[in-house]
């Protein structure tokens, strides 16, 4: 599966409005990173849209899809329903309402500068998530139906500010938040390109770390606790973990729906529920799906680009449905 | 003996109401232990402080001696198992994973199974009977399946003490049956400690080396099931009225159920005797008994349903030895059984020449104004030539009540107790 990853990096990095070949642009990215001597075949040109625009794209769109299925995966093991996903704690919103500010305020811009729109929207993703968190404690235990209650009236809270933000405002920066909110990946350049790998590398790593207790918990909270896992910590620390890496990612990326929804379940129907194969599996699955989305976004109508968040749906909702009909019997009860 | 799990000074709330205070419980090591109690006396909450999901505010519990807060939850699961009532599950796991998720108190963090728990999980597969199945989702199964996966899982961890949460509550009968036998084999084969808490008094007291009666918080009895199933426990803790007898087969105390509350029995002084034979007299005894009746049997072989029944439930009879005639002795006694009686019902059974003097002694006692019914023979009964056939002629001349069967018979045994009332109330 890595190897599918890595094989459809490559394609995607020479497609793009500029067509480059596939092995133009693997001697390109050797070369630049591994110290391979490939003659140069290529313009100067086409190496820079290779390693400047293409490859931190398209490394972004892995790195996004990744985190979010990811997240969507822990979720609904850790609020035992499958209907959860990464906004489903109202993270988004929280996120969004951040990006809002900054993008029709232009607050933030003096403490970020050009980072304006993802800073605050990081800012906003943990703010929610201590917000909900703090709602729904009772007695130093945080009950998951009551942490999920807490998400949603949130995320509906925020999502009306949203919207009174927008219609109260009607200027040419209205595009610049429907296409925010709509998802794209376009504000994801090297600069972010750092911090968001480490919150990802660290957050998935010691969420594989929790995989095994992850299946437990999925059986309830009693059973979990009753085969030896101390649940109200499991529970804290993969909340925190999974806030993380999507609050990093989305005030990156925008809100792109559906990834973290699906890849999840697509992994369970086709491989099963364990969550040591499940989580990483959903990450790769996660990454290679996103990063064929937005290659899809930034051609089919080149050089105009579609929200990447509706290609997902648009490609990601048929085939789910297929699957759902074909397996889901079995699966779903 | 010595406890795995004891309470000690248990003080324990929920926020909105207190359920123990100063509680004193253990459980020993090797026994099958029954917790038995009425809806909401906190059985289910003792269960999770047993397996130390819910800390109690005051007082500790032991594990082996030590307290169970000195364990981390996974030795605590490598200790004590638990099967719950029932498991919802979201995701589809296969029988195999469930089972072998009872490895878990085992695994390493990042650890797969090894094939040592591969084999834990069989042998536990294994013993509860649940072979084949590891392929199968465990939202397929049926119930009584899907209890006895739980049960493999909790096997597969190990641990020598079995906390089992009414696990036959939504059983049927055979399942029922099923997995309180392997509960008794688990104990007696692999030695563990089973504690398990039933609704059903007479599985519990069937299946059980001693049982706990819970009563508002506290133990209100404890001790051997015949000890703890009495008839003033049940009246007490219930609030109802019961009769205990014996199981036939297994000796164990039975619950019967008579009425919820003290005031709907009558307590009746009145003694009904039974002339019968060949277990006929076990449907009326049954109904008399429950409505407060004093019951006596005669004459009846040694050996013979009815005298099982009437030794079971420790009944006044008049007993003549197996597959012979009727003695003098015996008839005598069934005179005296009769005499004390306030009314006769004879039962429908074959009359032969050994036991034509039963007839011979209820056309006795009308003729001396006691209460008779009789029961329409309805069999092809006479192997006396006609003697018998003469009798109940006799009996319905001189009046006798002929009933078809024995729906009427406790209306009519009022009917003749309230006209005999009458004269008594019109001369007063």
């Amino acid at each position: 599966m890595s190897i599918l990853l890595l094989g459809m990096a490559g394609v995607s990095i020479s497609l793009g409005a500029v067509r480059i070949p596939l092995l133009e642009t693997w001697s390109i990215i050797l070369n630049h990173f591994f110290h391979f001597h490939f003659s140069p075949t290529w313009t100067e040109n086409n190496a820079a849209i290779i390693l400047k625009i293409r490859l931190p794209r398209v490394l972004s769109a892995i790195m996004v899809g990744a985190a979010l299925s990811l997240s969507g995966a822990v979720l609904q093991a850790l609020l035992r329903n499958p209907l959860a996903d990464p906004f489903v704690l109202g993270i988004s919103s929280g996120a969004a309402l951040g990006a809002v500010l900054a993008i029709l305020l232009g607050c933030g811009a003096f403490l970020f500068g050009h980072y304006a729109i993802p800073g605050v929207a990081f800012l906003g993703a943990l703010m929610t998530i201590f917000l909900v968190y703090f709602i729904s404690r009772v007695a130093g235990r945080v009950p998951t139906q009551t942490m999920l209650l807490a998400g949603v009236i949130v995320n509906s809270f925020f999502s009306a500010i949203i919207m009174f933000l927008i219609s109260a405002t009607s200027n040419e920066k209205l595009h610049g938040v429907t296409f925010w909110l709509m998802g794209n990946l376009e504000f994801l350049s090297f600069q972010f390109f750092r911090p968001v790998f480490f919150y990802l590398l660290i957050g998935s790593l010691l969420l594989f770390y929790l995989a095994k207790d992850l299946n437990l918990l999925s059986l309830g909270e009693e059973t979990a606790a009753e085969l030896g896992v101390e649940v109200e910590k499991l529970k804290k620390v993969s909340f925190l973990l999974t806030s993380l890496i999507t609050g990093a990612v989305v005030a990156v990326s925008g809100l792109i729906g559906f990834v973290g929804l699906i890849i999840p379940h697509l992994v369970r129907l086709l491989w099963g529920p364990d969550h040591r194969f499940l989580l990483p599996a959903a990450a790769i699955l996660g990454g290679l799906f996103l990063a064929a989305a937005d290659t899809m976004a930034r051609t089919i109508m080149a050089p105009n680009e579609i929200p990447v968040g509706v290609i997902t749906a648009l490609s990601g909702a048929p085939f789910f449905i297929y699957l759902l009909r074909k397996k889901g019997h079995v699966v779903y009860h | 003996m010595s406890s795995t799990i004891s309470l000690e000074g248990v003080w324990f709330r929920y926020p909105e109401r207190q359920i123990f205070a100063d509680l004193n419980f253990s459980l020993e090591k090797g026994e099958i232990l029954g917790l038995i109690g009425p809806n909401s006396s906190g059985k289910t909450t003792l269960l999770k402080i047993m397996a130390g999901l819910l800390p109690p505010q005051k007082g500790r519990v032991l594990l082996n001696g030590q307290d169970l807060r000195s364990f981390s939850r996974a030795q605590v699961a490598r200790h004590i198992a638990v099967v719950p009532q029932e498991v919802d599950m979201p995701f589809s796991f296969t029988v195999a994973e469930i089972v072998l998720m009872g490895r878990a108190p085992y695994l390493k963090r990042l650890g797969w199974e090894k094939a040592h728990d591969l084999k834990v999980a069989q042998e536990a597969i294994a013993l509860t009977d649940v072979a084949g199945l590891e392929n199968r989702f465990f939202w397929e199964l049926s119930q009584g399946e899907k209890q006895r996966v739980l049960i493999a899982r909790a096997l597969a961890q190990e641990a020598q003490v079995l906390l089992l949460d009414e696990p036959t509550s939504h059983l049927d009968l055979n399942h029922q049956i099923e997995i309180n036998e392997l509960m008794q084999r688990l104990n007696s084969e692999k030695k563990l400690t089973v504690f398990h808490i039933s609704h059903d008094l007479n599985l519990a007291a069937e299946f059980s080396h001693r049982l706990v009666l819970l009563h508002q918080g506290a133990v209100y009895a404890k001790g051997r099931p015949e000890e703890v199933l009495t008839e003033e426990n049940i009246r007490r803790v219930y609030e109802m009225e019961v009769v205990i007898e014996k199981n036939p087969f297994s000796g164990a105390p039975r619950v019967l159920a008579i009425g919820s509350s003290l005031q709907s029995i009558q307590p009746e002084k009145r003694t009904i005797h039974l002339i019968c034979g060949e277990g006929s007299g076990a449907n009326s005894v049954r109904r008399l008994l429950l409505r407060g009746y004093r019951v006596s049997l005669g004459v009846i072989n040694i050996g013979d349903t009815d005298q099982k029944i009437g030794q079971i439930l420790n009944l006044p009879m008049a007993l003549e030895e197996p597959f012979s005639a009727i003695s003098a002795r015996a008839f005598q006694e069934n005179q005296r059984l009769v005499s004390q009686a306030d009314l006769v019902v004879v039962e429908r059974f074959h009359i032969g020449p050994g036991n034509l003097a039963n007839l011979q002694l209820a056309l006795e006692a009308l003729r001396k104004k006691k209460p008779v019914i009789v029961l329409e023979n309805k069999l092809n009964f006479d192997f006396t030539g006609g003697e018998a056939q003469k009798y109940y002629g006799r009996l319905q001349e001189e009046g006798a009540i002929f009933i078809p069967d024995h729906s009427r018979l406790l209306e009519e045994i009022e009917k003749v107790f309230k006209r005999e009332k009458m004269p008594e109330e019109a001369r007063a």
